[in-house]
């Protein structure tokens, strides 16, 4: 069923991200083709500002329209009319709310990736095929390879922490919504009160932790063991944010379930 | 054994009591209208029995389940709003019940959307608010299901219309099904229902066979209950 | 679409009228098979709980037979269909004396009006 779920938020989302996709490596290849031909003086130059113009709003609507789309396939698709078709699908809450911020993800690795590939094409287009001449060079001096990052342990920690990063802040927004929701009028400005309530109360709780870290003399333990072996300390933060943000996300996870599942209030 | 069963089901909103301890049962292969004024509850016990709300106390069962994953694959359910997706074509939607119900017949669907005259390319959202409530309905009867739960299926539509609604829920609910059907207009659902149930305030002021009430009170249903709660 | 239902009884039986009236004109010949429950419910527009109540009755009193795999036929009993009929008639011409007494009407006057009706009806059409 998740997977069922997951498959309808890639046409959902698809139907308006991949035009927007498409549209943006089009414009990214005629960007870069456009400063290797086109005459780059003011006057003459316009039409090449103009393409880079476009090229540069398209990157922004991908980014705007991905986050645009992450909030309200959640709040219209669930807590709008189609809400009252979703939950009555067989199946429970937590695996809608979970095909939800799957799906935000995907989609974000998806932007990420695409934006890359349109900055990459961009340069394909301006350096012709230079820049595979660059690429080949490179990988004939292995000397040089060892400059890139490698896929250690640090650097799939990283990654983790990226995405969980993300999922936090998708399930925080949620939560805020889904009790934004609990009210009959107002609700998008009860869901931004909710959030700037999550707001503070974090910032409170990092700086009475903070103050306790000093009070205790954690940091200076920690300072003790980065001391000894930067790699453990590193792998220590890592362990300990990956943590925190494994905490944050079932937090505000369980806040949406329990709205949704319990006190859901369809129009 | 019902198919569906209320045990003291209450349900508050805030300090407003929409249901009050209702007993009620309903048995396979009724067609059961579920009447009252506005605001007497026939909704909220509709959404009780499909999740969409939780009983502030006592339960409801479906075929002895609580509400859930289980009893959503039997039940089709038909809420008195758009609740289609508007940005799907009819080809769209097909496939989607079909992915998600497996109680969903789409030689059904296909053949009542060919005689309504709507093609699968055109999206929900361009068509009128008639043909948009016609199409609901008709994925609705497709499913194969245990139960249906109607919630106002004929409010504010023309004559022509209703009888098109009616047709196709006696047309198409499966024989061994409970259909409930909640609606304030009584006199044009009559002919079609084997019992009622009225609902008065929050709780069961009446639950017998329709004949049987006809036979009893010498006058129709909606003539009896004008007359005895100065209601509708 | 629907048959039209008066408010005062039972669905079932004025569905039961509808059928007897039906068979006695003969728009169900004798011997002829009655469409499924199903269809003859969304013929009337009722519930086909209804409906099979109201064929129960009909079987009861003779007029329809079921056989359980062909479905339901109209009696082919002559002596049933006119038992029918005269019932019928007899419902309609009380009726029919009750309303022609109530406008001051004496038994002869009564018997004389019907006789030249009759009477005229066969001149027109000879």
């Amino acid at each position: 069923m998740l997977l069922k779920l997951i498959g309808y938020e890639m046409k959902a989302f698809g139907r308006i991200m991949l035009p927007l996709y498409a549209a943006l490596l089009g414009f990214a290849l005629l960007t870069g083709l456009s400063i290797q031909f086109l005459p780059q003086d003011f006057l003459s130059g316009l039409p090449g500002i103009l393409i880079f113009m476009l090229y540069g709003i398209l990157m922004m609507s991908i980014i705007i329209m991905t986050c645009v789309l992450s909030v309200t396939r959640f709040y219209k698709n669930l807590l709008g009319l189609e809400g009252y078709l979703m939950f009555s699908l067989p199946t429970d809450t937590a695996t809608l709310i979970a095909s939800k911020v799957l799906s935000v993800l995907i989609w974000s690795m998806l932007s990420t990736v695409v934006s890359f590939l349109a900055i990459f094409l961009s340069a394909l287009g301006a350096g012709g095929v230079s820049i595979f001449k660059g690429i080949a060079e490179i990988f004939s001096h292995p000397e040089l390879l060892e400059h890139l990052p490698s896929a250690s342990a640090a650097t799939i920690l990283f990654m983790l922490m990226i995405i969980l990063g993300a999922a936090a802040s998708i399930v925080r927004i949620y939560a805020g919504i889904a009790i934004g929701h609990q009210f009959s009028d107002h609700r998008i400005l009860m869901s931004i009160v909710a959030l700037i309530a999550f707001n503070m109360i974090g910032t409170t709780l990092t700086t009475i932790c903070s103050r306790a870290g000093v009070y205790f003399g954690v940091f200076d333990s920690l300072g003790q063991i980065f001391e000894a072996d930067t790699t453990q300390a590193l792998y220590l933060a890592q362990g300990g944010m990956i943590l925190f943000l494994l905490v944050q996300t079932a937090f505000f996870g369980v806040i949406t379930w329990l709205l949704l599942d319990r006190k859901l209030n369809l129009e | 054994m019902s198919i569906l069963e209320c045990r003291g089901l209450s349900k508050n909103y805030g300090s407003v009591q929409a249901l009050r301890n209702i007993d009620l049962s309903l048995e396979s292969g009724r067609i059961v209208g579920l009447v009252g004024p506005n605001g007497s509850g026939k909704t909220t016990l509709i959404k009780l029995a499909q999740h969409l709300l939780t009983p502030t106390s006592g339960m409801i069962t479906i075929d002895g389940m609580l509400p859930g994953p289980q009893t959503k694959a039997i039940v089709s359910y038909l809420p008195d709003r758009d609740f289609l997706p508007q940005w799907m074509n009819l080809d769209q939607l097909t496939a989607f019940y079909h992915e998600f119900f497996a109680d969903f017949n789409p030689a059904k669907s296909a053949d009542m959307l060919e005689s309504l005259g709507v093609t699968g390319t055109m999206p929900l959202g361009k068509m009128s608010k008639g043909t948009r409530e016609k199409v609901q309905l008709i994925f609705t009867m497709s499913r194969e299901a245990r139960v249906y739960l109607l919630d106002e299926p004929i409010a504010g539509v023309d004559p022509a219309t209703r009888d098109y609604i009616l047709r196709t829920i006696l047309t198409n609910y499966s024989e061994n099904a409970l259909v409930l059907i909640s609606t304030h207009l009584i006199t044009d659902v009559e002919p079609i229902l084997d019992e009622v149930v009225f609902l008065q305030n929050g709780t069961i002021a009446l639950h017998e066979n329709a004949d049987a009430l006809r036979e009893r009170t010498g006058k129709s249903i909606d003539g009896y209950f004008r007359e005895v709660y100065r209601c509708f | 679409m629907a048959w039209k239902f008066n408010d005062n009884a039972p669905i079932y039986l004025q569905i039961v009228n509808t059928l007897k009236r039906n068979i006695a004109s003969g728009a169900y010949p004798p011997g002829s098979r009655l469409p499924s429950v199903r269809d003859l419910a969304l013929e009337a527009g009722v519930n086909p709980n209804t409906m099979q109540r109201a064929l129960s009755e009909l079987e009861r009193s003779g007029l329809v037979n079921s056989q359980r795999t062909a479905g339901r036929f109209i009696t082919e009993d002559a002596d049933a269909l006119l038992d029918l009929r005269k019932s019928m008639s007899d419902e309609i011409v009380s009726e029919f004396i009750a309303r022609l007494r109530g406008i001051g009407m004496s038994d002869e006057q009564i018997l004389e009006t019907v006789r030249d009706k009759i009477n005229s009806e066969h001149k027109e059409e000879p």
